[in-house]
C-alpha cells in the first residue's frame, strides 16, 4: 500500500534517516582520515546523533503513523528514542580514549554503534512485529560485532561468539513466535492482532505458544532469569564502553518493544502473561542480586546487577496500567544514567589491556581521587535505591505501581532483594572510604570524554532524585494513548 | 520564623559540604569551627522555633514549611515538607543540644586524628539526616533521614577501619539494621497501598475511619516497628549496638546513645495514633521492649569493657522506652528519651574521658582508683550514674518513675514488675562500673599509671554542661505535675506532659486513658518508695562488692550458669554469626556456584558433553553455549507449558 503522504512518512522516520546518513558518512570519511585521527569521526558521530536527537524532540507531541501502519512516531517511541540517542552520545564519549588505549581505534566502531542505535529506535517505533524484528536484528548484529571488537583479545571473541550463538537462537524463537501469531490471527500488525483477538476471545493454543515464544525472545534480550546465562560472559568480555552500552541501550530497546507488544494487542490476556512475568521478575531480582554479591570483578558485578535491574523493570510490566508503564519509562532513564556514570568511573580506573577491574582495586579511592569516589558513591547509592538519588525515586515509582495493582508480595521480594543488593553496592563505597589505597592500583587516567559522561550522569541522577517531577510528567505524557 | 525551618537541617549540610569538599585544605581549627559552629547555629535556630511554638495557643502549635513537591503522580504527592510540632520540637532540642556538646567534645577527643575532617563531615551528615528524620512530615522524607542516619552510623562505626574489629562491627550494624529497614520500607508501601498517601497527617485522618484492630493497620504498624527494632537495637536485632562501640566514643554518645537509636522510639511515638488503633501491635511493642530491657540489663551485669556496659545499658533503657510506648505511656517514653539522651550522653563522654586518661584502655579490670586523678570525669560520671539509677531528685528518677507508675496504673503489672527488676540491675551495674573504674585501688598498668591525666577543658566543659540537665531536667520537666508538685499540693500535668498533650490527646482518647488521680500519699507514694528502694538496694550491693575495699572481680553468689550466660551475652552473637555470616555467605556462594555450574550441569547431563580443553578458543566452549541454549529451550518449555495450563483453566 503506497503511502499517499510522502512528506509525513519521511518526517516520521527523519531521526532514523539522519542517523543512517551520518553513519554512512562516517564510513566513507574513514577512507580519508588516517589512523590515529578517528577522533574527528567520533565527533561527527556525536554531532549526527545530536541532530537525530533534535529531530526527535521536534516531533514531540505528534502522532505520525506511516508506511501502512508499520511505523509510528508517538511520544512513547520518541521518549525511548531520545533516551537511546542520549545513551549513544554518552557511550561515544566513553569510547574514544578507551579505544585509543586498547589500540582498536577504528571508525567502524562508531558506524556499528550508530547502526545499533538505529535498530533500537526502530524497535521502539515499530507497530508491526516484522519491523520490531528488523530493528532487533539490526541492533543485534551490530552488537555482536561490537562485543568482539577487541579482535586480539580472547575474552572479547568469546563474548561475541556466545552472544551471537545464543542471540540467533533466541531470534529464531522470536521469529517462530511471530509466525505462529501470524498464522492464528492473520496479521503481524499490532493493531490488527488486537482486532483479531477482540473478535475471537479464545485464539487457541497455537497463539498461546506464539506468545510464549515472543516472550522468550524478549526475556532473552532483557536478560531475564532463566534466559540470562549469556549476560555475564558477554558483558565481561566486551570492550568496557560496549558493556556499558549493552547493559542499558539494547535492554531499554527490548523493553520498549516488549511493553508495546504486551500492553497493546495482548492487553486482553494480561491475566495470563502477568503470572509468567511475575515469576520471571521475582526470579530475576533474586538471582541477579544474590549472585552479584560474590563477584570479585566489577564488570561482572555490574553485569549481574544489570540482570537484577531487568527484574525490577519487569515489576511495572506486571503491574501495567498508566502508573506501571510510566514508572517503567522513568526507571529506564534513571537506570541508564546511573549505569553509564558507574561505567565512566570504571573506565577511568581501568588500565591498558583491559586491566584494573578488580573490585579490590577501588580501595582508598576516596583519598586518591575524592571526586571520582564521590561520584561512584552517588551511582552505587542510586543503583541500590537509596535517597536522594534517581534510583530511589525510580524504585519508589515501580513498587508503588505494583502495590497499587495489588502485587504486595512482588513488592516485598523487590524490597528484600534491593536490601541484598545494597550489600555489594555499598561494599564498593566502603572500599573507597574505609580502606587504605593499595600499592599501585587506582591510578586513574583522567580523560575528558568519560569525565563529561560522568558529570552529565551525576547531574541527571541528582536531578531525577531531587526533582523527579518534570521527568515523570514527561514519562506520563509518553504513555498516554499507548 | 517558620519560613526558616529549613535552616535547621541546612546548616549541618553546609558543614558537610565545607568539610567534605575542602577538608583536606583546611586547618584543624577551621574544621572544628565549621563542624561545631553549624550545629551550634542549628541549635539556636531550633530554640527560635521552639520559642515561636510556645507563643502559640496549645492546639495550634504546628509549624509547617513546604520546600517543594518532590514526587507527584496523579493524586499522589509527596512533598519535601518540614513539620515542627511539640513532639518534633522536643526532639530537635535534644538532637541539636546534645549534638552540639558532643561536637565540641569531639574537638578534644579526636585531636590529631588523621581523619579529622572526615570525622566532622560524617558527624555533620549524621546530624543533618537525623534532623530530616525528625522534621519529616511524610513517610518518604522520614525514610530519607532513616537511611541517612543508618549510613552515617555505619561509616562512623567503621571509622577506625584499620582495626578489623571496627570494620566488622560496621558490617554487622549494616546487615542487622537492614533487616529492620526492609520491614520499614515494606511498611511504607503498605501505608501507601492502604491510604493512598504517605503524608503522616493524612494517614492519621484516613486511619481514624478504620475500625480498631484492622488487619492492614496491624500489619503496617508491625512492619514499621520492625524498622524501629532494627534502628533502636531491640531484641532480636540488638547485636549490632554493643559492637558499634568500636567507633570513636563521641560517636557512641551521640549516635548510639542519645539520638539515632532513639529514632525507633520517636517513630512509634510519632505514629502513636496508628498504634492506638492496633492493640496487637502495642502489645508486641510492650513485650519486645520489656524483654529487651531485662535481657540487656542482665548482660550488662558482667561485662568488663566500660563502653560495653554502657551499650547494654542503652539497650535496656531503650527497652524501657518501648515498654512505655507499648502500654500507652507515650509522654513518659518521650520524657525518658530526653533525660536518657542527656545522662547517657554524659556517661559515654565520661567513659571516653576515662579511656583517654588510661591511654586507650577499655577494660575496667585494669582501672580502679581513678576518682582522685580525674576528678571532673569522676564527679560528672557519678552524677550520670545516680541519674540513671533513678535516685531522686536527679533526672532519671522522674522519667523512670513515670514509666513505672503509668505501667502499674494502666494495669500492665508485668511491665511494672520487669521495670522494677531492671531498676535493681541498672543501679547495680552502674555502680559496679563506677566502683571498678574510680574506687578502690588502682589496677592500672604501671607503665601508664604515672601518666594518667584529666582531659582538656574542651572535653570536661561539655561533661559539666551535660551533668547539669542530668540533675535538673527531670525536676524541671515534671514540674508542677506529679510527683513533686503533688507533694506541694499542686495540680495538673507536668511541663512536658502538658506540652505534648495536643499531640497525644486523640490517641489517649482512643486508648481510653484518663487523667489518673495522683495520690502521693497513696498508691503512687508506695510505687515511688519501691522504685527508690530497689535502686538504692542495687547501688548498695554494688558498693559492697566493688566499693571502697577492692572488690572481687567475679560476681560471687550468682549461679555459674547464669553468670556464664550473661558473660556470653546469651550466645546471641554466635547464633547471628551462624545465621547471617556462615549460612548467608554460603547461600550467596552457593547461588553463584549453582548458577554457574548446576544449571549448566543439569543440562550437561541431558545434552552433549564437551570438555573444557585448555588454551585457545576452547574457552568459548561450544558445549557451554549449547548448555546455555538448552537452558533457554528448557525454560521455554516450562514457561509455555505453564502458560498453556493457565490459559486452559
Amino acid at each position: 500500500m503506497p503511502d499517499p503522504n510522502w512528506s509525513q512518512a519521511l518526517r516520521t522516520v527523519a531521526p532514523e534517516l539522519t542517523l543512517t546518513i551520518v553513519a554512512l558518512i562516517v564510513l566513507v570519511l574513514d577512507l580519508v582520515a588516517g589512523r590515529g585521527r578517528k577522533g574527528a569521526l567520533a565527533a561527527i558521530a556525536v554531532v549526527g546523533t545530536l541532530l537525530a536527537l533534535g529531530w526527535s524532540v521536534s516531533l514531540w507531541g505528534e502522532r505520525l503513523v506511516a508506511y501502512g501502519g508499520m511505523v509510528v512516531a508517538d511520544n512513547y517511541s520518541l521518549f525511548f528514542n531520545i533516551a537511546f540517542l542520549a545513551i549513544t552520545v554518552l557511550t561515544i564519549l566513553l569510547s574514544t580514549s578507551y579505544l585509543r588505549r586498547e589500540e582498536a581505534d577504528l571508525s567502524e566502531y562508531y558506524v556499528l554503534l550508530l547502526f545499533c542505535t538505529l535498530g533500537m529506535m526502530l524497535m521502539a517505533k515499530g507497530l508491526d512485529l516484522i519491523v520490531i524484528f528488523l530493528g532487533l536484528e539490526i541492533l543485534s548484529i551490530s552488537n555482536y560485532v561490537l562485543a568482539g571488537f577487541l579482535r586480539t583479545r580472547l575474552q572479547s571473541n568469546e563474548s561475541a561468539l556466545k552472544y551471537f550463538l545464543l542471540g540467533s537462537f533466541s531470534s529464531a524463537f522470536f521469529l517462530y513466535g511471530i509466525a505462529l501469531i501470524y498464522g492464528t490471527t492473520g496479521s503481524t500488525n499490532l493493531g490488527r492482532i488486537a482486532q483479531a483477538l477482540q473478535a475471537n476471545r479464545d485464539p487457541g493454543p497455537l497463539f498461546q505458544v506464539g506468545m510464549a515464544l515472543l516472550l522468550v525472545g524478549f526475556a532473552f534480550k532483557v536478560a531475564s532469569v532463566p534466559f540470562h546465562m549469556w549476560t555475564p560472559d558477554a558483558y565481561e568480555g566486551a570492550p568496557t564502553p560496549i558493556t556499558a552500552y549493552m547493559s542499558v541501550g539494547p535492554k531499554a530497546a527490548a523493553f520498549a518493544a516488549f511493553l508495546r507488544v504486551f500492553s497493546q494487542p495482548l492487553a486482553a490476556m494480561q491475566g495470563e502473561w502477568a503470572v509468567v512475568l511475575w515469576v520471571l521478575a521475582a526470579l530475576t531480582m533474586t538471582v541477579g542480586n544474590v549472585v552479584a554479591i560474590a563477584q570479585p570483578n566489577i564488570k561482572r558485578m555490574l553485569a549481574y546487577s544489570s540482570i537484577a535491574h531487568a527484574g525490577y523493570l519487569l515489576v511495572p510490566m506486571v503491574a501495567s496500567g498508566e502508573l506501571g508503564t510510566s514508572s517503567l519509562l522513568f526507571y529506564v532513564l534513571a537506570y541508564a544514567f546511573t549505569t553509564l556514570g558507574a561505567f565512566a568511573v570504571v573506565i577511568l580506573l581501568s588500565r591498558k589491556g583491559e586491566a584494573g577491574y578488580e573490585i579490590a582495586g577501588y580501595a582508598g579511592l576516596g583519598y586518591t581521587h575524592p571526586v571520582l569516589a564521590l561520584a561512584m558513591t552517588l551511582f552505587m547509592l542510586s543503583l541500590g535505591g537509596i535517597p536522594p538519588t534517581a534510583g530511589f525515586v525510580a524504585k519508589f515509582y515501580i513498587f508503588s505501581a505494583a502495590v497499587k495493582a495489588g502485587y504486595i508480595w512482588l513488592t516485598v521480594i523487590g524490597v528484600l532483594t534491593s536490601a541484598v543488593s545494597l550489600y555489594y553496592y555499598l561494599r564498593i563505597v566502603v572500599l573507597m572510604y574505609m580502606r587504605e589505597p593499595a600499592e599501585e592500583s587506582s591510578a586513574a587516567t583522567l580523560t575528558a570524554g568519560p569525565l563529561v559522561t560522568l558529570a552529565i550522569a551525576a547531574f541527571a541522577v541528582l536531578l531525577m532524585g531531587l526533582f523527579p517531577g518534570s521527568i515523570f510528567t514527561l514519562a506520563q505524557s509518553s504513555v498516554f494513548g499507548l | 520564623m517558620h519560613e526558616l525551618i529549613w535552616l535547621v537541617p541546612a546548616l549541618p549540610l553546609l558543614g558537610v559540604l565545607i568539610n567534605g569538599l575542602l577538608g583536606s585544605r583546611l586547618s584543624p581549627r577551621a574544621i572544628s569551627v565549621v563542624g561545631c559552629g553549624v550545629v551550634g547555629l542549628a541549635a539556636l535556630a531550633a530554640l527560635g522555633l521552639f520559642a515561636e511554638l510556645t507563643a502559640l495557643p496549645p492546639h495550634t502549635r504546628v509549624l509547617r514549611q513546604v520546600l517543594y513537591t518532590w514526587i507527584a503522580s496523579g493524586n499522589f504527592r509527596a512533598e519535601v515538607a518540614l513539620l515542627v510540632d511539640p513532639l518534633s520540637a522536643v526532639m530537635l532540642l535534644v538532637v541539636t543540644g546534645v549534638g552540639f556538646l558532643i561536637h565540641v567534645y569531639s574537638v578534644g577527643y579526636m585531636h590529631g586524628d588523621r581523619g579529622y575532617a572526615r570525622y566532622f563531615t560524617y558527624l555533620n551528615l549524621f546530624t543533618f539526616s537525623m534532623l530530616v528524620l525528625v522534621l519529616a512530615d511524610n513517610f518518604l522524607l522520614l525514610y530519607v533521614g532513616w537511611e541517612g542516619v543508618g549510613l552515617c552510623s555505619y561509616l562512623l562505626i567503621g571509622f577506625w577501619y584499620e582495626r578489623d574489629s571496627a570494620a566488622n562491627a560496621g558490617k554487622k550494624a549494616f546487615i542487622t539494621t537492614r533487616i529492620g529497614d526492609v520491614g520499614f520500607a515494606v511498611g511504607i508501601f503498605l501505608v501507601f497501598a492502604t491510604f493512598g498517601t504517605v503524608n503522616i497527617r493524612e494517614v492519621f485522618d484516613a486511619a481514624g475511619r478504620l475500625p480498631v484492630g484492622d488487619a492492614a493497620l496491624t500489619a503496617i504498624t508491625l512492619l514499621l516497628f520492625l524498622g524501629a527494632v532494627g534502628k533502636s537495637a531491640q531484641l532480636p536485632l540488638h547485636v549490632w549496638l554493643p559492637d558499634a562501640m568500636e567507633g570513636p566514643t563521641p560517636v557512641s554518645a551521640l549516635i548510639h546513645a542519645a539520638t539515632m537509636v532513639t529514632a525507633g522510639v520517636y517513630l512509634v511515638a510519632r505514629l502513636s495514633l496508628l498504634y492506638a488503633l492496633a492493640p496487637v501491635s502495642l502489645a508486641v511493642v510492650a513485650a519486645v521492649g520489656g524483654i529487651t530491657a531485662v535481657f540487656a540489663a542482665s548482660i550488662g551485669l558482667t561485662q568488663n569493657d566500660i563502653k560495653r556496659v554502657l551499650a547494654y545499658s542503652t539497650l535496656s533503657q531503650l527497652g524501657y522506652m518501648f515498654a512505655a510506648l507499648g502500654v500507652g505511656a507515650w509522654t513518659a517514653a518521650i520524657f525518658h528519651l530526653m533525660t536518657h539522651g542527656f545522662f547517657k550522653g554524659l556517661l559515654f563522654l565520661g567513659s571516653g574521658s576515662v579511656i583517654h586518661a588510661v591511654h586507650e584502655e577499655q577494660d575496667m579490670r585494669k582501672m580502679g582508683g581513678l576518682a582522685k586523678k580525674i576528678p571532673h570525669t569522676y564527679w560528672t560520671m557519678l552524677i550520670g550514674a545516680v541519674a540513671i539509677a533513678g535516685i531522686p531528685p536527679l533526672a532519671g528518677f522522674f522519667s523512670k518513675d513515670e514509666i513505672l507508675g503509668e505501667a502499674y496504673k494502666l494495669g500492665f503489672l508485668w511491665v511494672w514488675a520487669i521495670g522494677v527488676v531492671v531498676a535493681i540491675m541498672t543501679a547495680f551495674y552502674m555502680f559496679r562500673l563506677i566502683g571498678l573504674t574510680f574506687w578502690g585501688e588502682s589496677r592500672v598498668d604501671t607503665a601508664v599509671e604515672p601518666r594518667i591525666h584529666e582531659s582538656p577543658r574542651v572535653m570536661t566543659v561539655p561533661l559539666w554542661l551535660l551533668a547539669i540537665p542530668s540533675i535538673v531536667l527531670g525536676l524541671f520537666l515534671a514540674w508542677p505535675g506529679p510527683p513533686l508538685g503533688s507533694l506541694f499540693g499542686m495540680e495538673g500535668p507536668g511541663l512536658l506532659a502538658g506540652w505534648l498533650e495536643p499531640v497525644y490527646e486523640h490517641g489517649f482518647e482512643l486508648l481510653g486513658h484518663h487523667e489518673a488521680e495522683f495520690a502521693i500519699f497513696g498508691i503512687d507514694g508506695v510505687l515511688i518508695l519501691i522504685s527508690v528502694a530497689v535502686a538504692l538496694g542495687g547501688m548498695l550491693a554494688a558498693w559492697r562488692l566493688f566499693g571502697v575495699e577492692i572488690g572481687p572481680l567475679q560476681r560471687r553468689g550468682a549461679p555459674a550458669q547464669v553468670n556464664r550466660a550473661s558473660l556470653n551475652k546469651w550466645w546471641f552473637d554466635d547464633l547471628n554469626h551462624l545465621v547471617f555470616i556462615v549460612i548467608g555467605g554460603r547461600v550467596a556462594a552457593f547461588a553463584w556456584w549453582f548458577d554457574a555450574k548446576v544449571v549448566d550441569g543439569i543440562v550437561n547431563g541431558i545434552g552433549a558433553v564437551t570438555r573444557r580443553s585448555g588454551g585457545g578458543l576452547a574457552r568459548v566452549q561450544t558445549g557451554h553455549v549449547q548448555n546455555y541454549a538448552l537452558g533457554i529451550a528448557v525454560g521455554l518449555i516450562v514457561m509455555a507449558g505453564s502458560y498453556l495450563m493457565i490459559a486452559g483453566r
